[in-house]
């Protein structure tokens, strides 16, 4: 029996992600969760994890879960950087990806020495980009608006956009105009005393 | 060398991870693995393209899920199959590279 750990680091592939999830106990292996910071809400989520939950699978792992992990499907959002853990051999796909400076990086390195990494360490996963973050703490209307616009300009549409505020009225006020826009919010939470995150899907190309 | 190595690929062409599973697969191969390469999500469009057909020629298996594959043709010898599939590839596995 293998116990693997499905990371879902947004979002926006979340339905997914979880489909796996459950298809991959199939076979009576173990799986554990690490939820992203916010489910969508979507009735496939809801379902998957009521079948995990209902299987006695884990859905609300933390990440120290890939410390015993035999298997690791990180599932990835478009931008955006998130460091991997130190707990396991992690391989990322490109240099430009946050990662220390033990990891294996695959384009970099041919494939014939990869498999002879893959199979000489105890265990390896494939680490993935998160989601980006625009840390507006301190900032106020009208510069919520306007470094929020700017950031989203240069996204490609599907990308997410973690939006940090510490000045309450923006976390009605950003959301209103970022739909206003023509982007999807994906939602708003508190982030610790006096911080919220609003969370922005790219919608159109337009903003 | 003896084992089985398990890829799965989910993510968008664009991401480049069929190429990376290619190129491992067929590293794999020279070395005398067996390889898997399970197919789903966004990726699930490379089980029609010949590139599939060749992994499939070179001795891996390839499956793709058919929820996601819908009633498209598939390259030659690529299995439409289902998330039991996704299971048994990862739980045989001696070793997974999941590019989700």
């Amino acid at each position: 029996m293998k116990r693997i750990v499905v990371v879902v680091l947004g979002p926006t592939r979340a339905a997914e992600a979880l489909r796996a999830a459950v298809g991959l106990t199939l076979r009576g292996d173990r799986v554990a969760v690490v939820p992203p910071p916010i489910w969508p809400e979507d009735e496939r989520v809801a379902r998957a994890l009521g079948v995990l939950r209902a299987l006695g699978h884990v859905v609300d792992a933390g990440l120290e879960a890939l410390a015993a992990a035999d298997v690791v499907e990180v599932w990835t959002d478009e931008v955006g950087a998130v460091p991997p853990p130190p707990d396991m051999k992690w391989l990322v796909r490109t240099a430009a990806e946050p990662h220390a400076a033990s990891a294996v990086v695959i384009d970099d390195t041919p494939p014939e020495i990869l498999v002879d990494l893959l199979f000489a360490a105890d265990r390896v996963a494939v680490w993935g980009t998160g989601v980006e973050t625009l840390d507006l703490a301190g900032e106020v209307c009208p510069f919520t608006f306007v470094r929020t616009k700017l950031r989203l300009e240069e996204l490609a549409p599907g990308a997410q956009l973690r939006v940090i505020v510490d000045h309450e009225p923006a976390t009605r006020n950003v959301p209103r105009s970022v739909t206003e826009w023509g982007q999807e919010v994906l939602g708003v939470r508190a982030a610790g005393p006096g911080r919220w995150e609003i969370w922005i899907r790219k919608a159109v190309d337009d903003v | 060398m003896e084992g089985r190595l398990a890829l799965v690929v989910t993510t968008a062409p664009e991401r480049g991870d069929f190429e990376r599973a290619e190129r491992l697969a067929r590293a794999a191969r020279l070395r005398g693995l067996d390889v898997d390469l399970f197919l789903m999500a966004e990726a699930a469009v490379w089980a029609a393209d010949p590139r599939a057909a060749a992994l499939v020629e070179d001795g891996c298996e390839v499956v793709v899920c058919g929820t996601n594959f819908g009633a498209r043709a598939p390259a030659a010898g690529v299995i439409v199959g289902s998330q039991d599939d996704h299971a048994r590839m990862v739980s045989r596995a001696d070793r997974v590279v999941a590019l989700t």
